[in-house]
C-alpha cells in the first residue's frame, strides 16, 4: 500500500547568489541561515512549550504551520500591500492558528492526555492525515506563492553587498519573540504557572490551578506560534501541502537538540541547524540533511539530553504493565497451520489482482513483525521504521540496476545494508526512550529519504528506480508470491525464535526492568542495539522483496506514513504476542486497499479511523480487549 | 569501602562512611528513614558514583564501574523497591540471571525455555517459590516479590550481596525463614551479606554486626548487645519516633 504522500523538501532559496567576494558570500549565507532560522524558531518554540506542559508530542503542530501558511496567503492576498497590513496580516494569522488551535486541543487532545505516549504520537499524526485533506479540498493542490510587495523585494547594502531587507527582518524577529516569551513566562502569573506545570504537573493540579484552562491557553499560544511561523515564512517560500511534514521534522531535531521543553534550547538549536543548512546548500548540495545528522548526533554524544534540557524525570519502562509474551495456545497454532496451507495453495485459485494483494500483505507482514521485534520486547517505539524498509529497496535496486547483479544479490544486500545502517543509526537511538526515542527515529527516517532524494545520480531523485524486475525464474507472478511467501514467513517465524532464544528472554528483561537487567550483568543497551539491527535488517529484507514485487523503487517507500503504516498495523494486531502484527498487517492491508478503491479522500478517512480508535480504544484495541477478556473471565 | 561521600544538591546524604564486610559475614545496616543507607548501597553497585572515597572488592578497586561490571564481579542486590521482570514468569527471571551470570545472552536461535531449568527450579524451590514458577512476576504480592528478586540476585553466584530491606511486606514467620536462609547460605558458601531492615528483632537476631547510619554519619558500629547499649542510638531511634521491633 503505497500511500506515499508526495515528500518535498524546502526548496528555500538555493546558493544561486553567485559568490564573487568570499567574505560578503559568508556573510549573506549567515544572514540568510540566520533568517530561516527565526521562522523555525517559532514553530519550534511552540512544539517545546505545549511538550513541557501537556507532555504530548504534537506532531499535528507542522499542520497547524501549514495551516498558518495557507490562513496568512489567503489573508495577505486580500490586504492592500503595505508593511502595515503585513504586521496585521500576520498577527491575524497567528490569532486564527491559535484559535484552531484550542478547538483542536479542547475538542481532541484533551480526552487523549492519560493515553500511551505513542497512541498520543499517532492520534496527532491522525489530525495531521485530515488536515492534508482539508487542506487540499480548500486551497487546491498546487503551491501558493505570496505575491511580494515591492517593500518585501527590496535590499540592503552590507559590506558591498546586497541583502534581503526581509531576511533582516527575519532576523529582528527570532530574539524579539524569545523576549517576549520570556517576560511572559517570568513576569506573568500565567506563566509562572506555566513554569510551574512543565516542572511539576501534579503540584500544580493540587495547587488547585484550573488545569484545562492552562493546557488549552498552553496550546493555543504554541498554535499560534507555530501559525505565525507557517506564515512568516510565506514572503521566501509558498503555502503548499508537504510543509507540514517537512517542518515537523527539522522543529522535532531543533527540539531534540535544543532539549525538550526548554525555550532558550530552542532558539540556540534553530540558529545552528538554520545557519548550517544554510551554508550546507552551498558547500555540500547533495548532503545538507547528513549535515544536519551529523550535528544532530554530535551534540546528542555530548549532550544526551540536548544543549539545554535536562534528564527526563521518569525512567524507561518505568511502572508500564507489559503483559506476558506467551508461546501461542495449540488453537493459534492450528490456525496459523492452516492459513499456511491456504497461502501456500492461494496462487492455484486465485486471480492475479488477488495474487498481487496477497503478495503486498506477505510483505506488510515481514515489515510490522520487524517493528514488532523492536516495539514489543524491545520496548522501542519507532516511528521511522520506514528507513529500513526503504534501504533495503534502493539496495536491492542497486545491486541489480547499478552493480548489474541478480536478483538472488540484491535480497542478500537488501537486509545487510540495511542491518549495516540500523546498527549505525542505532548507536544514537538505543540510548533514548519515549518520545526522545520516536522523534530521532521519525527525523532518522527523514533523513534517509532526503539522501535518497538528493542523491540524483544514483537513486534517480524523485523519479525513482525503474525496471527492477525479479529474475526470470521467478518472473512468474505465481513463482515470485511463493517465493516471497517463503522468505517473509520465515523471516517472520525467525524473528520470533530468537524472541524464544535467550538473546530474546535478555531483550524483554531490558525493557521490564533496566535497573534489574544492569544489576544481573546484561549490557542492556547493546542488546537493544542488537535488537535495532535484526529488526532493521528484517524491514530491509521486506523493502528488497517489495522492490522486486513492484518493480521499481521511490522516496515514497521511506515516507512517515508508511512508518506510520507499520505502527498501525502493530497497534491494531495488539503488541502482546507474534501473532499481533501478522493479523494486524493482514487486517490493516485490506482495509486500506479496500479504502484505495472506495474513496479519494483515502488520507482523512484513515486519519479519522485513527482518531477515533484512540477516542475510543486509549489503551490500544488489543490492550483493551484483552481487557475486557480477563473482565469476562472474573465475572 | 573507606570515606564514602555522596551529596545531591545541597543535602549531604553519606559523610565519611567505611567499613568492610567479611566472607561469611552478616552485617546490618540501620538508620532512620533517609539515613543515607540506600545510598550506601548505589554506590556499592555502581549505581550511582560517589563523590569521594573508595570501595574495595577482595582487593580489587572498583569505585565508580558500572553495575553491570560490578555485577559481574561478584556483588548482587536486591532493591528497597523490587525490580524485577514484570512480563516474564517467575521461573524465566530466573533462568534470565543464570543466563547472565553463564555469559550465554549471546545465543539467537536455542530456546531458552529449557536452559539452567533445573538450576532455576532449585533455587525457587529454596525460596519456597516453586509453586509460584509459572505465575507472571507482575502478578506477585509483595513478599513473594522481594524474594524473587532474591532468587535472581542468587543466580549471579555472588560473593558479596547487599539486600536493601528484604523482608518489607513479609509476615513474621517468613522473615525468620529469610533471614534463616540467609544465614545458611553465608555460613555454606562463606557469602558476604549487606543488608538494611527496619525490623529490629530481625537485626538483632541475625546480623553478626551492626552498623548505625543517621544523617549520612556512622555513630556507632558493634554486636547486637553494643548496639543496645549506645545511648547515641536510642536518641537517633526514640526522638525519630521509629519503633525498635515489638519490645
Ligand atoms: N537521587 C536522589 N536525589 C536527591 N536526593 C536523594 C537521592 N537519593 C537519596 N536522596 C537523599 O539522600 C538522603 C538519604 O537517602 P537514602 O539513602 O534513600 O536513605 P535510606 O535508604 O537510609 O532511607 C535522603 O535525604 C534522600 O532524600
Ligand atoms: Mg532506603
Amino acid at each position: 500500500m503505497s500511500m506515499a504522500l508526495p515528500p518535498c523538501r524546502r526548496t528555500k532559496r538555493c546558493g544561486s547568489c553567485a559568490p564573487p567576494e568570499p567574505v560578503s558570500a559568508l556573510l549573506v549565507q549567515l544572514l540568510s541561515g540566520l533568517s530561516g532560522a527565526s521562522s523555525l524558531f517559532l514553530v519550534a518554540a511552540g512544539l517545546t512549550v505545549i511538550f513541557g506542559v501537556t507532555r504530548v508530542v504534537n506532531f499535528s503542530h507542522g499542520s497547524l504551520t501549514m495551516l498558518g501558511a495557507y490562513l496568512g496567503w489567503s489573508i495577505l492576498t486580500r490586504l492592500p500591500r503595505g508593511p502595515e497590513y503585513f504586521v496585521l496580516g500576520i498577527v491575524l494569522t497567528a490569532l486564527a492558528t491559535a484559535g484552531i488551535g484550542a478547538l483542536i486541543e479542547m475538542l481532541l487532545l484533551r480526552r487523549i492526555y492519560r493515553a500511551p505516549e505513542l497512541l498520543q504520537l499517532l492520534f496527532t499524526f491522525g489530525i495531521v492525515l485530515v488536515v492534508q485533506d482539508a487542506a487540499q479540498f480548500l486551497w487546491g493542490p498546487n503551491d501558493l506563492p505570496l505575491p511580494r510587495a515591492p517593500w518585501l523585494r527590496s535590499f540592503v547594502t552590507i559590506a558591498g553587498e546586497r541583502v534581503p531587507f526581509y531576511d533582516l527582518v527575519l532576523i529582528g524577529i527570532g530574539p524579539l519573540v524569545l523576549a517576549a516569551l520570556w517576560l511572559l513566562f517570568t513576569r506573568t502569573r500565567w506563566g509562572t504557572l506555566v513554569r510551574a506545570a512543565t516542572q511539576d504537573r501534579e503540584m500544580v493540579a493540587a495547587l488547585g490551578v484550573d488545569q484545562r484552562r492552562l493546557f488549552t491557553t498552553v496550546f493555543a499560544l504554541g498554535a499560534g506560534l507555530a501559525g505565525m511561523g507557517g506564515a512568516l515564512a510565506l514572503p521566501d517560500a509558498s503555502a503548499n501541502l508537504q510543509i507540514d511534514l517537512n517542518i515537523i521534522t527539522d522543529a522535532f531535531v531543533v527540539v531534540v537538540v535544543g532539549g525538550l521543553g526548554s525555550l532558550p534550547g530552542a532558539f540556540l538549536a534553530s540558529l545552528l541547524i538554520g545557519v548550517l543548512q544554510s551554508f550546507g546548500i552551498v558547500l555540500f548540495p547533495q548532503a545538507t540533511l547528513v549535515l544536519v545528522f551529523v550535528i544532530m548526533a554530535a551534540v546528542l554524544v555530548v549532550r544526551p539530553n540536548g544543549l539545554l534540557g535536562r534528564a527526563p524525570a521518569v525512567a524507561r519502562g518505568a511502572g508500564q504493565g507489559f503483559a506476558a509474551i506467551r508461546p501461542a495456545v495449540p488453537l493459534l497454532l492450528r490456525l496459523g497451520a492452516a492459513a499456511l496451507v491456504l497461502a501456500v495453495l492461494a496462487p492455484l485459485a486465485v486471480g492475479p489482482f488477488v495474487l498481487s494483494v496477497m503478495t503486498e500483505m506477505l510483505i506488510a507482514m515481514l515489515f510490522a513483525a520487524s517493528l514488532h521485534f523492536m516495539m514489543g520486547p524491545g520496548g522501542m517505539a519507532s516511528f521511522g521504521h520506514a528507513a529500513w524498509f526503504g534501504i533495503g529497496a534502493y539496495a536491492a535496486a542497486f545491486a541489480v540496476k547499478g552493480l548489474a547483479l541478480g536478483m538472488g544479490a540484491g535480497l542478500l544486500l537488501a537486509p545487510l545494508l540495511a542491518g549495516v545502517a540500523a546498527a549505525l543509526f542505532g548507536w544514537f537511538v538505543v540510548r533514548l526512550s519515549g518520545v526522545y526515542l520516536a522523534m530521532l527515529t521519525l527525523a532518522f527516517a527523514q533523513i534517509v529519504w532526503a539522501a535518497m532524494f538528493q542523491a540524483v545520480e544514483i537513486t534517480g531523485g524523485d523519479n525513482g528506480v525503474l525496471g527492477v524486475w525479479p529474475a526470470p525464474w521467478a518472473a512468474d507472478r505465481r513463482v515470485f508470491y511463493w517465493l516471497v511467501l517463503a522468505l517473509c514467513v520465515g523471516a517472520t517465524l525467525l524473528l520470533r525464535r530468537v524472541l524464544y532464544a535467550p538473546f530474546g528472554y535478555a531483550l524483554r528483561a531490558s525493557r521490564d526492568s533496566e535497573l534489574r537487567a544492569e544489576a544481573i550483568g546484561l549490557d542492556t543497551t547493546l542488546l537493544r542495539l542488537a535488537a535495532f539491527t535484526l529488526a532493521g535488517a528484517a524491514a530491509g529484507l521486506a523493502g528488497g522483496l517489495a522492490a522486486f514485487s513492484k518493480g521499481s523503487v521511490f522516496p515514497g517507500f521511506i515516507s512517515i506514513s508508511r512508518s506510520v503504516d507499520g505502527l498501525l498495523m502493530v497497534l491494531l494486531g495488539g503488541v502482546q504476542s507474534m501473532a499481533g502484527p501478522v493479523v494486524g498487517a493482514v487486517a490493516y492491508t485490506g482495509l486500506f486497499d479496500l479504502l484505495l478503491l472506495a474513496t479519494d479522500q483515502w488520507r482523512a478517512m484513515l486519519g479519522l479511523a485513527i482518531i477515533v480508535l484512540v477516542l475510543v480504544f486509549p489503551q490500544g484495541i488489543a490492550g483493551s480487549i484483552h481487557r475486557l477478556w480477563l473482565r469476562g473471565r472474573e465475572a | 569501602m573507606a570515606g564514602l561521600h555522596k551529596s545531591f544538591g545541597g543535602v549531604r546524604a553519606v559523610e565519611d562512611v567505611s567499613f568492610e564486610v567479611a566472607a561469611g559475614e552478616m552485617l546490618a545496616l540501620i538508620g532512620p528513614n533517609g539515613a543515607g543507607k540506600s545510598t550506601c548501597f548505589n554506590m556499592l553497585n555502581g549505581q550511582i558514583r560517589p563523590d569521594g572515597g573508595s570501595i574495595r572488592l577482595a582487593g580489587h578497586d572498583i569505585t565508580g564501574q558500572k553495575p553491570r561490571r560490578v555485577a559481574r564481579q561478584g556483588v548482587g542486590r536486591t532493591f528497597q523497591i523490587t525490580a524485577t521482570f514484570a512480563s516474564m514468569t517467575v521461573r524465566e527471571n530466573v533462568q534470565v540471571a543464570l543466563l547472565a551470570h553463564h555469559r550465554r545472552i549471546w545465543r539467537f536461535l536455542r530456546p531458552a525455555g529449557g536452559e539452567f531449568r533445573a538450576e532455576a527450579e532449585a533455587l525457587l524451590e529454596r525460596l519456597d517459590l516453586l509453586p509460584q514458577a509459572e505465575r507472571a512476576a507482575g502478578i506477585l504480592a509483595y513478599g513473594d516479590l522481594k524474594r524473587l528478586e532474591l532468587a535472581v540476585a542468587l543466580a549471579g553466584a555472588p560473593r558479596l550481596l547487599l539486600m536493601d530491606e528484604p523482608t518489607a511486606g513479609m509476615a513474621p514467620a517468613e522473615r525468620v525463614a529469610l533471614m534463616r536462609l540467609a544465614r545458611t547460605l553465608a555460613t555454606g558458601t562463606g557469602l558476604a551479606i549487606l543488608f538494611t531492615e527496619h525490623d529490629m528483632d530481625v537485626v538483632f537476631g541475625s546480623a553478626d554486626r551492626i552498623l548505625v547510619l543517621n544523617r549520612g554519619v556512622l555513630i556507632a558500629a558493634g554486636n547486637a548487645d553494643t548496639i543496645r547499649a549506645d545511648p547515641g542510638v536510642r536518641e537517633v531511634y526514640l526522638g525519630s519516633g521509629v519503633t525498635t521491633g515489638g519490645h
